[in-house]
């Protein structure tokens, strides 16, 4: 499928984009342009003016006062160009990095659902994956830029050429129109046969380069002696890699020699017309040289305008890339209320969940209702659709049917923001970001974090005497992400960080999915114990496949295959001798056996 | 001093390297080198017998040979230099991938504890970026030995055709300007230095806030706790510390370049078109022998430049690379032994104390057991109480500070290295199945696939590999293989488990590997341990004590030294122990 895309169009999105960011940058891009172009020409000027100064025999004086006037002239234009140079360098880093921070807020305001489809997720990637200074949206801009500089660059050499001799003129487009077609059908072919072929072979390369230094892989790697393993998985990919990379460069090799080849009449006709116009029309020395370097700056000017066409094509599909993106409608209309809320109460109706393209039902006709400051267990198996639920109620998801209601309204009616806030909600895998554990916890940088709330939390989940033995204590940076010397914690420790984030928060409802996972006994029977202080009266759902959390919960929803199948409290479920029961037996087996063994021997 | 010492390593490092891989390249390159400076100075001489012969008897014939020749030298020269640095691109590609698989198979086995060390992590990191973004790794030596040729020659022959004018002072005041450019180049180049080196930090962070946060991973939590301004905030702030860093460079680098540009195109060139002019008007030069002075003095100008740029690039090329030559160098700090070992039969820690490197705490002290019989041992504590650990030193991953280990009674640091790894079978807490085929994972290089099932029946994963349309062929998730299949976190245990259950090794570790089962595949393996796993000496770590009840003996750990050690029978006999404690809690939530 050939990709299309409307240069121009692309082109002024891009110029607009970037102006909204930075608008003298566009002005200045317009300013250098035009200091390029005439540069090109300006030494060459120089040197026209003087030896026309020597041709007509003017006395030394002048001949220094002309160069002398040139000479300034051409230095300011370089000075100028000069300047901007190095203002381009900053600026265009910056501008990329603002449009990659514009998408990636973006990303955030998208429905989540929609943002994790695997074609939105494509689009993400695609939009800014390759924005800097030459690729992508910025790319255009400066690639088209410099193509326009170019553009004007032969204009005005067509313009010095054709005040002499348009035959001339005529004779270099020709010979360049050929140049023209052997730059595009290699390019195209280089495209075809090298360019769209490597990509999978470089993510071969790179994961087989990345996998040595990966920390987690660095014990596995060891023991099961897998570095041949890798080095051949390595030597495949970059044989192959080779073998197409051979192929192009003799190629491209022949290629060049054949516009070498056009040169070579360049060459010829350029001296031929202008060996004619000194000889028969008695054209100056010093016109001549300006003439033949002006030629010169002609066909160097062709040349980059034919190559820099390929990058601008090239960028005009990245921006179209980018431009797809932000223009996805990101939140659906009807999620316009808002709501406040200190307590909660909680309905599912009739709620039926499909993942996109999946047959069947995640979840299939769940229908509960959670009293405020009501505590819930809700047990099952891996992969019942626990997690599924808490995505719902947490409304990154969209029920396929049915209602979801608090206190009495439709949360699909609601911003999500809105709906958010109620929930202080820990995710069974725990997200911690590369910022101090404060900050983790607030979930705000470090101006507006409450120090103190903060102290009291990691006080009350007794992750203080971890805390204190670091160097920087509850400023320490997390993830070694940015910082090499920042602090790893382990899994037990950064699910206390999660559940002290959801506890700064303190939302009416906590949702709280496998929380103690990772934790050694001791920690988690802790947790259990200081659960009432840790909801403190709020309502609250606790996940989990272990039962141990039945014991200090309101009631108990069993869920199964997408069903509820059993809820109650404790004592009714194991009364009805159903699903939980049987589950809530062989846990509890291993300990009975164990205190049995403990009985007998007393 | 210092930095004629890092470019002899770099040269005594990578040239007979080099060699090694391919000695074309070198020719070639001097061969390029040679052919780019005979077209330069051809470009000067023809066209000054062009003009010559214009303002002279205008000759056609000589003209037109003239104007062919020029064409002529330009088109081979060209075509032959497109030709050599072709061939020369693709021996150099063949190099630099050589050099990474060396690299990456030197990290492969060098001693893990540094893999662990933050600042090796560093290292590899700047040695990778020193090989790739900061020089031309490979590349960078080929560049230089092109430009440092081909600029000497240009400068030779531009130098004969100034000095056979006798324009002596034309190319005084030029190598005054080169000298001037130089010292600006170094002011820019230092700039650059430290601008960079600061930059890495800047740059990580601000992909990190502006980017990385984001990516849909890390996304539910940002979106529960409303981090969208804490996200902006972050961003905005290291934009404006970033660029404001950068504009300050680059404010201080204007000052340099316009001074370059002032002397550079102006001053020198004005002075050398009055002398030149003089030499006109005084000495009758002609306007052709002007000309091409006047070019002659241009091109001796970019050599010059490029000489001094490329020495100069290479000499901080050496200094990015240095890096990397430190890792290939790096020695194990253990001797490898010379014993041969073929069975594992017993394992003891005697007295063995271990902290790790660059901290105070000891993570053990003064630790002692022994094992001596194929039996099912469980290690029990609580996070942090060195069960990893002590399996990373039976691993001979970190030295040990005092004590001994020993297998078969002999301290393991006798021991062939290689021979001593291939007696264990390890899963570790943080285990990684890697992006290829399920049957690379589990079996790696060998093929045999009886075994393979039979590993991953025990794994209690067969039923499900059997299931795929590609079977043991399935490639682990999608990122090689569209129809590769993202797999459950209970499910890549289980290869793991199988992987190791494959190496068929006489001493096997367990670490927490139900942790993503659900309770009745658990309990499967539980019940099932001495079927799955074989007669062997096994360690079992786990946080759930249910396991230890089906184990020959526990010990249990605290405060970096075994409290307690016996059966699930007579730990639990010892009410005020450790032990006890924590399978009591854990029960506590299952009495009916």
């Amino acid at each position: 499928m050939e990709e299309k895309a409307h240069i121009v169009k692309e082109f002024i999105y891009a110029v607009k984009e970037v102006a909204s960011i930075d608008k003298l940058f566009i002005y200045q891009k317009i300013l250098y342009a035009i200091l390029s172009s005439v540069n090109s020409f300006a030494y060459a000027y120089v040197i026209r003016v003087a030896v026309s100064a020597i041709e007509q025999n003017k006395p030394i004086e002048i001949f220094i006062r002309d160069v002398l006037i040139v000479s300034g002239i051409a230095f300011l234009i370089s000075f100028g160009r000069k300047m901007l140079d190095q203002t381009f360098w900053y600026k265009s880093d910056r501008i990329a990095t603002i449009l990659k921070q514009q998408k990636s807020i973006r990303t955030l305001e998208m429905d989540y659902e929609l943002l994790e489809r695997p074609e939105t997720q494509d689009a993400a990637e695609k939009a800014t994956r390759r924005i800097n200074a030459w690729n992508g949206v910025m790319g255009l801009v400066n690639n088209g830029f410099m193509l326009i500089e170019h553009f004007l660059m032969f204009i005005i050499a067509s313009a010095i050429v054709i005040s002499v001799n348009w035959l001339l003129i005529i004779a270099i487009l020709v010979l360049a129109l050929f140049k023209v077609l052997f730059e595009n059908k290699n390019q195209k072919r280089e495209k075809r046969e090298f360019y769209d072929k490597t990509p999978p072979m470089w993510r071969r390369i790179g994961y087989t380069n990345n996998i040595a230094s990966t920390l987690t892989i660095g014990k596995d790697l060891r023991i099961y002696a897998m570095d041949e393993f890798i080095s051949q998985e390595r030597n495949d990919a970059t044989g192959e890699y080779l073998k197409i990379a051979i192929k192009n460069r003799k190629k491209t090799i022949i290629n060049s020699i054949l516009i070498n080849f056009i040169t070579f009449f360049d060459t010829l006709l350029l001296y031929g017309f202008m060996i004619y116009e000194v000889i028969y029309n008695d054209m100056k020395i010093a016109t001549f040289t300006f003439m033949v370097s002006s030629v010169y700056t002609l066909t160097n000017a062709l040349h980059i305008v034919i190559r820099q066409n390929a990058h601008v094509l090239r960028n005009s599909l990245e921006t179209k890339d980018y431009r797809n993106f932000m223009s996805i409608e990101y939140v659906r209309e009807q999620e316009n209320q808002t709501i406040e809320a200190d307590h909660i109460e909680v309905e599912f109706k009739n709620v039926y969940y499909s993942y996109y393209m999946q047959e069947g039902y995640a979840l299939e006709d769940v229908s509960f209702k959670i009293k405020k400051g009501e505590k819930i267990a809700l047990v099952g198996y891996n992969g019942a659709g626990k997690t599924t639920l808490v995505k719902l109620l947490g409304g990154l998801y969209h029920p396929t049917k049915g209602q979801i209601l608090i206190n009495g309204i439709d949360i699909e009616t609601l911003e999500r923001e809105s709906l958010q806030k109620l929930i202080s909600l820990v995710f069974q895998e725990n997200i911690m970001y590369a910022l101090e554990i404060a900050e983790n916890i607030a979930m705000a940088t470090t101006e507006n974090v409450d120090y103190e709330k903060v102290a009291d939390i990691v006080k009350l989940i007794e992750l203080n005497k971890k805390v204190e033995s670091l160097p920087n204590k509850i400023k320490t940076h997390i993830t070694r992400e940015l910082d090499e010397t920042a602090i790893e914690l382990s899994g037990g420790e950064t699910q206390l960080v999660a559940l002290a984030r959801a506890m700064y928060k303190n939302a009416p409802l906590y949702v709280l999915d496998e929380p103690t996972s990772a934790m050694d006994a001791l920690n988690e029977v802790h947790m259990y114990r200081s659960f009432n202080d840790i909801i403190r009266g709020n309502t609250a759902i606790f996940i989990s496949h272990r039962l141990s959390s039945t014991k200090f919960c309101d009631r108990i929803i069993f869920i199964n295959e997408g069903k509820i199948i059993e809820t109650g409290t404790h004592h009714e479920l194991m009364e009805r001798d159903g699903e939980y029961k049987k589950m809530f037996s062989m846990q509890s087996n291993y300990y009975k056996e164990a205190t049995n063994e403990e009985t007998q021997n007393n | 001093m210092k930095k004629l010492k890092i470019i002899k390593r770099n040269l005594e490092f990578f040239i007979p390297m080099l060699f090694r891989l391919n000695p074309w390249i070198v020719v070639n390159t001097i061969l390029s080198a040679l052919l780019s400076s005979v077209g330069r100075l051809l470009w000067i001489l023809i066209p000054k017998f062009i003009i010559e012969e214009l303002m002279g008897s205008k000759d056609i014939k000589v003209l037109a040979m003239l104007v062919l020749a020029l064409a002529l030298s330009n088109f081979l020269t060209r075509s032959i230099q497109n030709f050599i640095q072709g061939l020369n691109y693709i021996n150099a590609s063949k190099a630099d991938f050589a050099i990474e698989d060396m690299f990456s198979k030197k990290i492969m086995k060098v001693d893990y504890f540094n893999i662990e060390d933050p600042q090796f992590a560093d290292q590899i990191k700047r040695a990778k970026e020193g090989m790739n973004r900061y020089s031309n790794g490979i590349y960078s030596f080929i560049y230089t030995l092109q430009d440092l040729i081909s600029s000497v020659i240009t400068l030779l022959g531009v130098i004969g055709i100034v000095l056979l004018s006798k324009e002596y002072l034309v190319i005084l005041v030029s190598l005054v300007g080169v000298m001037i450019s130089a010292f600006n180049y170094s002011k820019i180049q230092k700039l650059d230095k430290n601008f960079n080196h600061n930059w890495v930090r800047h740059s990580r962070r601000l992909w990190y806030y502006n980017d990385g946060i984001t990516s849909f991973r890390l996304q539910k939590d940002l979106r529960l706790y409303q981090a969208k301004k804490m996200i902006s905030d972050a961003g905005e702030k290291e934009i404006k510390e970033a660029y404001s860093e950068y504009n300050r460079i680059a404010k201080k680098k204007k000052l340099w370049d316009g001074m370059d540009t002032f002397v550079t195109h102006l001053v020198t060139r004005l002075i050398t078109l009055i002398l030149l002019a003089y030499a006109v008007y005084d000495k009758n030069m002609t306007i052709a022998v002007f000309t091409m002075l006047y070019q002659s003095i241009n091109t001796f100008d970019s050599s010059m430049v490029n000489l001094v740029y490329s020495t100069r690039t290479y000499v901080q090329d050496c200094a990015y690379q240095e890096e990397f030559i430190n890792i290939m160098e790096k020695q194990s700090i253990f001797a490898d032994g010379t014993l041969p070992i073929s069975e594992f039969k017993t394992l003891e820690f005697k007295n063995v104390s271990f902290k790790y490197p660059r901290t105070d705490n000891f993570i053990i002290k003064n630790l002692d057991f022994k094992i001596d019989s194929k039996e099912k041992v469980s290690l029990v504590g609580l996070n942090g109480s060195g069960k990893t650990t002590i399996i990373k030193l039976i691993c001979r991953f970190y030295a040990i500070d005092e004590g001994e280990i020993l297998v078969n009674g002999i301290n393991i640091n006798n021991y062939k290295y290689e021979d001593y790894m291939k007696l264990m079978a390890i899963v570790f807490q943080d285990f990684k199945i890697i992006s290829f085929s399920i049957k690379s994972n589990v079996a790696i290089l060998d093929e045999n696939q009886d075994k393979l099932y039979d590993c991953l029946k025990r794994a209690q994963v067969l039923e499900k590999v059997l299931s795929l349309p590609k079977k043991e062929n399935t490639y682990i998730n999608k990122w090689f293989d569209r129809t590769g299949v993202e797999f459950s976190g209970g499910e890549m245990q289980k290869f793991a488990l199988a992987r190791c259950l494959y190496k068929d090794a006489d001493f096997v570790v367990l670490d927490e590997p139900t942790s993503n089962l659900d309770p009745m595949a658990e309990a499967e393996i539980y019940y099932n341990f001495k079927d799955i796993v074989g007669e062997k000496l096994t360690i079992f770590i786990s946080h759930r004590l249910s396991s230890c009840i089906f184990s020959d003996r526990i010990f249990v750990l605290d405060g970096s030294s075994i409290v307690e050690e016996g059966t699930h029978k007579d730990l639990m006999n010892n009410k005020g122990g450790l032990y006890h404690k924590m399978f009591t809690t854990q029960g506590e939530y299952y009495k009916s």
